[in-house]
């Protein structure tokens, strides 16, 4: 009797841990395609934390290119200015997307000039030492809405 | 006597409203087309005259007022490692330069792209760059008193940041475009975020106001 309690919640547990492994999803990571003499590239993708707690995303790095900065493009009276973000936090249950305009990787120094549809592998550290890596495709700007 | 009142001032009212409307809607339609609210970002009846100014374009040469004349200039500033809102700006004045190409001989627009950061966009830089996202956008540079002397009478706003460790820095910069009219006045600001369709028809109307004017 109380083995089969045990076996029943363990039964009911097991599938909660491992969807909780991988409920940060992320999708949709491209970076734009640059002017050929362009050193600084931006990158943008979204991310799902469907998890009880707040995630915190602190770097992002990627053998492509030198170094990778989070940064935030703010709008005041009319002038554009790029923040740094030493951390961006990503609430429970909520998404984030990282979009021209707005929070975007400033990825320095490519290797070498990538071209549409090339694939780039990014490493995403979070604060409580989880990384995952995603491929982000190269795409042409196309100026349409997004 | 009471409802009589009543009547009387029911028409009166009525009367009153009817008149109140036709003058409004005679006013709306007479002064449509003369209401700076009907085209978001006009400067009318203001718009600023343009004076002299130098600066270098992409092929090295000398670009001043006189290249601005008989044309509608777009100009945007910012500089060429700006990976966010510059290069998702010019992608956006590529769908306006396609657009308005489809309307009319698009000899009669020019998309200008003007660096703010002299220290890293030489000609040869601006060349490469603008050219990759239209063929024929104007790239304009030179020393920070030549941009200046177009910047400045514009009121373009722009601070060069603070050099990282590796030398690179960032440059904040005003995020609006600015439209020239051919007489090379400053005719009209459009504020960010910028997307081609609202561009393109507030410079339809601009345009076709200022034929009437
Ligand atoms: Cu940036």
């Amino acid at each position: 009797m109380q083995t089969n309690t045990l076996f029943l919640l363990l039964v009911s547990i097991f599938p909660i841990c491992l969807s909780a492994q991988e409920n940060i999803l992320i999708h949709n990571a491209w970076i734009n395609e640059a002017p050929p003499n362009a050193r600084v590239n931006a990158g943008y993708f979204e991310i799902e934390n469907h998890q009880q707690h707040a995630i915190t995303l602190v770097q992002v790095s990627s053998e492509e290119y030198e170094r990778i900065d989070i940064h935030r493009s703010v709008v005041s009276d009319g002038v554009a200015k790029m923040v740094l973000q030493k951390s961006v936090i990503i609430a429970a249950n909520t998404a984030l997307t990282f979009v021209p305009g707005d929070y975007h990787l400033m990825l320095h120094h490519p290797r070498k000039q990538f071209r549409a549809g090339q694939q780039i592998q990014l490493s995403l550290m979070f604060a409580n030492g989880k990384e995952m890596t995603v491929m982000a495709e190269i795409r042409r700007l196309h100026g349409h809405h997004h | 006597m009471f409802s009589k009142r009543i009547t009387t001032f029911s028409i009166l009212a009525i009367s009153l409203i009817a008149f109140g409307l036709g003058v409004g809607l005679y006013s709306a339609n007479y002064y449509k087309p003369d209401t700076k609210q009907a085209i978001t970002g006009m400067l009318w009846p203001n718009p600023k005259q343009l004076r002299h100014f130098a600066t270098i374009d992409h092929a090295g040469d000398v670009f001043g007022l006189d290249n601005l004349r008989g044309k509608w200039s777009f100009l945007f500033f910012g500089y060429t490692h700006c990976p966010d809102i510059c290069p998702q700006t010019l992608a956006v004045l590529n769908q306006v330069h396609k657009q308005l190409g489809n309307a009319r001989p698009a000899s009669d627009v020019q998309i200008i792209f003007v660096s703010v950061d002299s220290g890293r966009d030489q000609s040869q830089q601006l060349a490469e760059y603008v050219s990759y996202f239209n063929q024929d956008f104007i790239g304009l540079g030179g020393t920070p008193e030549q941009v200046q002397s177009l910047a400045s009478q514009i009121g373009v706003l722009y601070i060069i940041g603070e050099e990282a460790a590796d030398g690179g820095y960032l440059v904040d910069h005003s995020a609006s475009l600015f439209l020239i009219d051919p007489d090379g006045r400053l005719i009209a600001v459009f504020s960010a975020p910028h997307q081609a369709d609202p561009i393109v028809s507030r410079f339809k109307k601009i345009k076709t106001f200022l034929e009437k004017h």
